[in-house]
């Protein structure tokens, strides 16, 4: 079981993602963007980031590269769950060091492997 | 670890599907007695590989009858069984008891099969002519469950076999800082199989250690049961971060391996270097005609392993995958384009070149992707023949199909969507055509009705016939139904043509009582539906006497469509290239108005029924222009110009299902998206026209 | 956020508490009227975009929009319900449902909320007498002040049987 920060602008989205996680045995702490996934970030320290790309205030990408300067974020892995996939936008979220991409619709089951796999 | 064993076993039940049309095949050719030495071994080899996945899965009915069906070929492969024709006709049987035990396997249905005891015990006969009288068929099926199941031979064979594979993992540079944790990847992968894991490079000194710079990289080497596109789909949660290569993978010869293992992806074939005309044999190397493309140039990449395939076996949903996307390239192509056009002079010529070319290879891209999915409609055709000996049994009528054009190619798409409507129409002809012996023997014609089926391609269509030499189509009978049931009045007057085509008519049965066969108010109505879903036509011929010919024409492929894109008011749609004749502005030809206010253009003295799309699709806003008429060709109705409101123009399109989410539209054959984002819809021309069909036969008959 | 994420947190192992079925809904308006869809059945939620519209359909079928590639029909919830077309603007919300292997949009005012539901708390749609909504229901919930219709998607949008008359030439 592991503590997984969830971020997401859209609250259904969020709600979803987050009673995947939870069927899947997980704590789910929820952002509703950026600069909130940075706060919770450092105050609950998960072992885990599940990310929305599109989001006000900061958006995926600016999280993670701010995440990425704090202790608390500098080696959390950070999964990007977008409908995105442009390369450029790929490429973007490398430079950035996402640990990875998963596209949605999700499939949960594969959450759930790639959280066993990677938290 | 359940969701994979699902996984496998439906990987298995895929196999068992190919296995089981492969032996049909086998078995049909040495009923013919044209079959060799060759075509029993590949016989034997479906039985085997079926027997070795269901060992897997531990279904003990199918593993100990697969058990018995393979001894008794076995005997035949040494020689002690000659291969009559009864004989032969035992073994088909038994190929089909085979069929619904891997059905019963599926279903999880473990209720007794009673046919399989009949035919268990003509096979025990076959194997051992003395025991006949002693053996009653219940005591086979106890004997063989009892001993042979749990066979040794069965376990060691069938076993899945653990695999080497070696993986060169290579992290990027950020690695570490990108959320990843070395160790825990190596105790994840250890989940996986993973036994030895070798460093390579230079492991920096601690003082140095900087975590911004990975410089080493793994050889990961696993011992697994999972194939390679487990172990790919592993390594992909490090995409962004690394880069991998799965160097090598020894599959254990055993085909049990496969079946529970492999179809998945890439399947690496232990051919040795042989030519491919003596591994074809090989019943398996047959099979990746479904999936793949002809096999290609020998693989450059030698720094490989010698065996490396000339084949892929591909899932289909990766080729699917690829196709979407190389349509969305189409889509964007078409959007780039655009911009360019708009974009008006100003534009480098260099660029427009640029576009122009990219266009051209976006289209040999898009027709090479296409090539992946074509496959040979002998996929269908292969499960004709038992189609045809079951009900021939049923209906007591000798019957003989003659298959040819068996390696027509189609894309895949379209086969999967065949096998129904041909079913239904080798049914229909079975029942209603053919007559039975004695009255065929009356009519001066051998006892045995023969049935042909061909496949074909014309222009961009596949051109499917099924034709009979039976007694054709009765039209006393088939008007006077259609008359009681109220469907044509008795004053129509319909030519013999007409009366023919009525059989397609929703509801429309001609079977005088509703037979087990091809009554229950499935009909030819539904077979014509079926192949309008698929765009394509379908229509008869019937000499009285002599027989009756069924015509399928069918596009290609349903992922692709050339079209050329009209405005009406604000709608965009799509005409099918193939129904366009040509456009004329209409004040360059005149318009007739008829006495009930519908229209008809003149063109080169020929009058053409006129119809509006604005009109007929219901379109609203924008003042009406309609000055532009496009004449487009039909099988029923000849030409017929459309009027719409401008010419956009003319371009490949990916032909989007409406009824994936929602259903059937008529006049509608599918939809497609426009550069812009927009969904415009691809007009089913003569569905259209049939819709209006009584405006343009009034037409007619003012004109005549 | 604080406080739902205490509510969203897993049941923690020494507290093995057998909860009450529940499920989580979407909520959203249409007109005064708020409707639920469970929430594992929605797929994202877009803005109102004009839509392409398909030719001899039932009024509330608003046409076809394209989701990612994918042709996804929407369907007016309002005129579904027996009500005049939804004037829609850049204000009004499709709700993307996936309904088994289909995928279709609704079109409603706005959404409301995600409210958790427990079963108990469901109660059966009186019978009205033959009215359009009757078997699209699936039950009635109080959140609040306000009554939420639980939608039945499935009765609602699935598949209808093909009855298009086929003529012959």
């Amino acid at each position: 079981m592991s503590r997984i920060l969830a971020v997401d602008d859209s609250k259904p989205m969020l709600a979803m993602l987050s009673s995947c996680l939870k069927k899947g045995g997980h704590e789910v702490i929820q952002a509703v963007d950026g600069v909130q996934a940075l706060a919770q970030l450092k105050e609950h320290q998960p072992d885990m980031v599940i990310t929305d790309l599109n989001m006000p205030n900061m958006d995926g990408l600016e999280f993670i590269e701010a995440a990425r300067k704090d202790p608390a974020g500098n080696a959390v892995p950070i999964l990007l769950l977008t409908t995105e996939t442009a390369q450029a936008l790929k490429d973007r979220a490398r430079e950035v060091r996402a640990t990875g991409w998963l596209t949605k619709p999700f499939d949960p089951d594969q959450i759930l492997g790639l959280v066993d796999q990677l938290s | 670890m359940d969701d994979d064993d699902e996984d496998f076993e439906a990987l298995f039940f895929t196999e068992c599907e190919e296995l089981l049309s492969d032996l049909q095949e086998h078995l049909d050719v040495l009923y013919s007695g044209n079959g060799d030495q060759e075509t029993l071994n590949a016989a034997f080899r479906a039985v085997h590989s079926v027997k070795g996945g269901a060992a897997a899965f531990g279904f003990d009915d199918l593993i100990s009858f697969a058990h018995k069906f393979e001894s008794v070929m076995d005997l035949a492969r040494s020689d002690e069984l000659e291969l009559t024709p009864d004989v032969c006709q035992v073994l088909l049987r038994s190929g089909d008891v085979m069929e619904s035990l891997i059905e019963k396997a599926r279903e999880r249905d473990t209720s007794p099969s009673e046919t399989m005891n009949k035919v268990l015990a003509e096979l025990a006969v076959l194997a051992d002519p003395n025991a006949a009288d002693e053996s009653p068929a219940e005591e086979v099926v106890e004997e063989v469950s009892a001993t042979e199941a749990p066979e040794p031979e069965v376990e060691e064979d069938d076993v899945p076999a653990l695999r080497s594979v070696e993986v060169h993992f290579q992290p990027d540079a950020g690695f570490f800082r990108s959320g990843h944790d070395a160790l825990k990847l190596i105790s994840s992968a250890k989940a996986m199989g993973l036994c030895k894991t070798v460093v390579e490079g230079e492991i920096q000194p601690l003082p140095d250690f900087n975590l911004d710079d990975c410089t080493v990289s793994w050889r990961l080497h696993f011992e697994t049961e999972l194939d390679n596109a487990k172990i790919e789909s592993f390594f992909l949660a490090y995409e962004a971060a690394a880069t991998w290569d799965i160097l090598s993978s020894d599959d254990a010869e055993e085909e049990p391996v496969e079946v529970a293992a492999a179809p998945a992806v890439v399947e690496e074939k232990p051919a040795p270097a042989a030519p491919p005309e003596v591994a074809k044999p090989d019943a398996k190397a047959e099979a990746p005609a479904k999936s793949a493309s002809k096999p290609s140039e020998p693989a450059a990449a030698s720094s490989k392993k010698p065996g490396i395939s000339k084949s892929l076996r591909v899932e289909l949903a990766r080729v699917d995958r690829l196709v979407n996307l190389v349509g969305e390239i189409v889509i964007t192509q078409a959007a780039l384009a655009q911009k360019l056009s708009e974009a008006g002079p100003s534009v480098d010529l260099e660029v427009e070149h640029s576009v122009e070319a990219m266009s051209r290879q976006t289209r040999d891209l898009q027709e090479s992707v296409m090539a992946i999915r074509a496959q040979p409609v002998k996929s269908v055709f292969s499960r004709m023949p038992r189609v045809v000996r079951d009900l021939a049994d049923k209906l007591g009528k000798d019957v003989r199909l003659e298959l040819s054009g068996e390696q027509t190619e189609v894309d895949t798409t379209v086969i999967e969507e065949l096998a129904e409507p041909l079913t239904h129409m080798l049914r229909n002809s079975m029942d209603h055509g053919l007559e039975g012996p004695e009255e065929r023997i009356e009519a001066g014609k051998s006892g045995t009705g023969i049935i042909k089926l061909a496949a074909e391609h014309r222009g961009e269509r596949v051109i499917i016939t099924i034709s009979d030499d039976g007694r054709g189509i009765n039209r006393e009978v088939v008007l006077r139904k259609a008359i009681e049931k109220g469907l044509v009045a008795e004053d129509d007057n319909l030519t013999p043509d007409e009366i023919d085509q009525l059989i397609f008519h929703a509801g429309f049965s001609t079977a005088e009582s509703v037979s087990s066969v091809s009554g229950r108010g499935v009909g030819m109505d539904v077979v014509k539906r079926k192949i309008q879903e698929l765009g394509g036509r379908c229509w008869l011929k019937s000499e009285p006497g002599l027989g009756c010919k069924f015509t399928i024409a069918l596009p290609l492929t349903l992922a692709v469509l050339e079209g050329m894109t009209i405005a009406v008011g604000d709608e965009r749609y799509i005409l099918p290239l193939s129904n366009v004749v040509e456009a004329l502005r209409l004040d360059s030809v005149e318009l007739h108005e008829m006495p009930d206010s519908s229209k008809v253009l003149t063109r080169r003295g020929e009058y053409l029924p006129v119809l509006s799309i604005r009109h007929a699709l219901k379109v609203t806003g924008d003042p009406l222009k309609e000055d532009l008429a496009i004449i487009v060709d039909t099988e029923s109705d000849g030409h017929v110009a459309l009027l719409i409101d401008e010419l956009i123009g003319q371009r490949q399109v990916v032909l989007k299902s409406l009824e994936a989410n929602y259903h059937r539209v008529d006049g509608v054959s599918g939809a497609t998206i426009l550069g812009d984002g927009r969904v415009a819809l691809i007009l089913d021309i003569p569905n259209l026209i049939t819709l209006n069909n009584t405006t343009s036969n009034q037409i007619a008959e003012a004109l005549h | 956020m604080t406080d739902q994420s205490q509510t969203l947190s897993a049941p923690t192992a020494d507290q093995p508490v057998k909860h009450q079925e529940s499920a989580q809904y979407v909520t959203f308006l249409v007109g005064e009227k708020t409707f639920g869809i469970v929430i594992v059945m929605v797929r994202e939620i877009k803005q109102w975009s004009p839509t392409t519209s398909l030719p001899n359909q039932k009024p509330y079928m608003r046409g076809v929009l394209n989701l990612r590639g994918t042709i996804v029909p929407v369907h007016d919830l309002r005129a579904r319900f027996g009500g005049p077309l939804t004037s829609a603007t850049e204000n009004h919300v499709v709700v993307i449902a996936a309904i088994k292997d289909q995928t279709i949009g609704i079109l409603v005012d706005a959404v409301s909320d995600i409210v958790t539901v427990l079963a108990d708390d469901i109660r059966p749609v009186p019978s009205t007498g033959g009215n359009v909504g009757d078997n699209c229901i699936s039950g009635l919930v109080s959140n609040g002040d306000e009554l939420v219709a639980l939608l039945d998607l499935e009765s609602m949008f699935l598949k209808e049987e093909l009855t298009d008359e086929l003529v012959v030439n």
